[in-house]
C-alpha cells in the first residue's frame, strides 16, 4: 500500500496548485524572510501575520501547511469560517521571541511531531507556524504509516522526500539547463508516491532534476540536520524508487529563524544605453550619495554588464542601472527614492526606461539564525 | 573546457552563505572534479577568501557541494545567490587546471 503526497506551493507568492490528486497536500509558504514580512503586516494589524493566499485553497484531501506564519490561530479561524464542517488543527509554540529579546522575530523550526499529533487528533487541515519545510511531508508519511518518532531511517527517507518537493516546481523542471527545450509551460507541482518501507518515487521529475534539488540549500550531505532526524544522504540510491537514506537522533537544539529590524530599504531602476556605462553608473551613484550627505548606503548594480553576475562581466551597449539603498531612518530612504527620476533630464545621453512612480520604502529586517535547546520549546496543538 | 561540459549544478542560500552543488555527469567527471575543482579554484573564481570555501564530497551522486560563507549581500541584485551555479559552470578548466 502506498500513499501520495503532493506539494502545491513552494513559497509565498508562488502559484498555488489546487489540482493535485493526492492523499495529502502540503503547501509551503515560508522562506527565510517571510516571517519578517508577516511581522510588518502584524504591526499594522494584529489579526494578520499569516499567508492569506492560503484562503483560496479548496480542500479536497488532507492539507498540511505552514501558511499560519506568525499567527496560525488567526488563519485557522478564517479557514473555519469558510469550512465549518472541517476539523482544523493548529500547531504553534514556535514563537521563542521571549528568549531572544534583542530580536524582532524568533521562531523555532518545529518538526513533524506536533503535526502528526494534529493529524492523529482527526484534523482535516493542519495549519502551522514555522516548521522545518521537509517536516510537512515527514508528518504526512509518519501519520499515514504509523511510524514512531524513533524510526530514524524512515524519517530520514521522508526527509529526503520533503526536501525534494518543498520548493515545488524546482524539482519538476524548474531551474534546469534544458528549460527552453523541455516544454516549460507544462511545469507543474511535484507528487510523490511513498511505500511502507519509506522508499518513494517522484511522479513528475527526472534523475537529473532530482540530483540538483538534492544539493539545493544543503551543507554536509552526510549530516543533514532537521528537527525530526539527523539524516545521512550519502548512500541514497536513485533507482526506480529512491532509497538509502539513513537517520539518527535529531540535534538537541532547534534552529531558530530570527530577524532583527535594521532600518529601511528601497530600490530604483533606470535604463542606460551607450558607452562607458560603468563610469556613468558610478557617477550617478556618487551624485546621489553626495546629495543625501551619505545618510544612506547605496549599491549600484549594472544589470546586463556585471550587476547580476560580477564574476563573468560582459560588455553591453545597454544595461539597467539598479540602485539599492538602505538607511536607519525612513525619511532618508524616502529622500533616496526621489533621487533617480531627475536623471531623466540631468542624466547622461541614453538614459531611458524609468518606470514611473516612486519606489516603495520597505522595512529592512536582517536574518539572524539562532539555536535554542529543545527543552525550552513547547509545541502546542489545538483544534477548531 | 568549461565546467558545464562535465557537470551540472544548482545553488541556494543560507543567510549570507551560498551553497553550490556541482554534479559530475559520470564517474570520470567526478574524479576530475575531486582533484581539480578545489576550494582554492572556486574561491579564486568568486574572488573570495579561500578559508571561507568549504567542500563536501558526495561520491554516489558524483557531486561535490561547496559552501561559500559570507558572500551574499542584501543590497546586491542577486542577494540570494540564485545565479552562482550558472556562473561557476562557465569556469574554464584547461589541461586539468583552472585558468580563470
Amino acid at each position: 500500500m502506498s500513499v501520495t503526497i503532493g506539494n502545491g506551493s513552494g513559497f509565498w507568492g508562488d502559484r498555488i496548485d489546487n489540482t493535485l490528486e493526492v492523499d495529502y497536500l502540503t503547501l509551503d509558504y515560508l522562506s527565510e524572510m517571510s516571517l519578517s514580512i508577516m511581522a510588518v503586516q502584524r504591526e499594522k494589524d494584529p489579526n494578520m501575520g499569516y499567508a492569506a493566499d492560503f484562503l483560496q485553497i479548496i480542500p479536497k484531501c488532507k492539507i498540511v501547511t505552514n501558511a499560519g506564519g506568525l499567527n496560525p490561530l488567526g488563519l485557522a479561524l478564517e479557514v473555519k469560517r469558510r469550512y465549518p464542517k472541517l476539523k482544523i488543527g493548529i500547531v504553534s509554540g514556535d514563537d521563542v521571541l521571549s528568549h531572544f529579546p534583542n530580536l524582532s522575530t524568533a521562531n523555532a523550526y518545529l518538526g513533524a511531531e506536533p503535526i502528526v499529533e494534529a493529524l492523529r487528533g482527526g484534523a482535516d487541515i493542519v495549519i502551522t507556524g514555522r516548521v522545518a519545510d521537509p517536516s510537512l511531508t515527514v508528518a504526512c508519511a509518519q501519520f499515514h504509516f504509523g511510524w514512531d518518532r524513533h524510526d530514524y531511517d524512515k524519517l530520514a527517507q521522508a526527509t529526503v522526500a520533503g526536501h525534494l518537493i518543498e520548493c515545488g516546481a524546482q524539482v519538476t523542471g524548474g531551474l534546469m539547463d534544458d528549460w527552453l527545450d523541455s516544454d516549460p509551460a507544462k511545469i507543474g507541482y511535484p507528487i510523490l508516491e511513498m511505500f511502507k518501507d519509506a522508499s518513494f518515487k517522484l511522479k513528475n521529475s527526472t534523475i537529473r532534476n532530482v540530483k540538483e534539488q538534492l544539493v539545493y540549500e544543503i551543507q554536509d550531505p552526510g549530516n543533514y540536520l532537521s528537527p525530526d532526524v539527523t539524516a545521512n544522504f550519502l548512500d541514497l540510491h536513485l533507482g526506480d524508487r529512491i532509497t538509502g537514506a539513513k537517520g539518527k537522533a535529531p540535534p538537541s537544539t532547534y534552529k531558530v529563524s530570527g530577524s532583527i529590524k535594521w532600518g529601511y530599504t528601497a530600490t530604483s531602476d533606470i535604463g542606460l544605453v551607450g558607452d562607458r556605462l560603468k563610469e556613468k553608473a558610478e557617477k550617478i551613484r556618487s551624485i546621489i550619495l553626495d546629495r543625501l550627505e551619505n545618510k544612506v548606503e547605496i549599491v549600484a548594480s549594472l544589470i546586463g554588464i556585471d550587476g547580476l553576475c560580477p564574476y563573468l562581466p560582459s560588455d553591453s551597449f545597454e544595461a539597467l542601472l539598479r540602485l539599492s539603498a538602505k538607511g536607519k531612518n525612513r525619511a532618508d530612504v524616502e529622500a533616496f527614492t526621489k533621487e533617480l527620476a531627475p536623471f531623466i533630464t540631468c542624466g547622461p545621453m541614453g538614459v531611458c526606461a524609468y518606470m514611473g512612480g516612486r519606489s516603495p520604502v520597505r522595512p529592512l529586517y536582517l536574518y539572524r539564525p539562532e539555536l535554542i535547546e529543545r527543552v525550552l520549546v513547547k509545541p502546542k496543538v489545538e483544534f477548531l | 573546457m568549461k565546467l558545464k561540459e562535465i557537470a551540472h549544478a544548482r545553488s541556494g542560500d543560507k543567510g549570507k552563505s551560498v551553497n553550490i552543488g556541482v554534479i559530475g555527469n559520470d564517474a570520470k567527471s567526478y574524479q576530475y572534479l575531486e582533484s581539480h575543482l578545489t576550494p582554492k579554484v572556486v574561491a579564486a573564481f568568486f574572488n573570495h577568501p579561500e578559508e571561507k570555501v568549504k567542500r563536501y564530497f558526495w561520491p554516489k551522486l558524483f557531486a561535490i557541494n561547496f559552501v561559500i560563507e559570507e558572500i551574499l549581500d542584501e543590497l546586491k541584485a542577486d542577494s540570494q545567490g540564485k545565479a552562482f551555479a550558472t556562473a561557476l559552470l562557465e569556469l574554464e578548466m584547461h589541461d586539468g587546471i583552472s585558468t580563470h
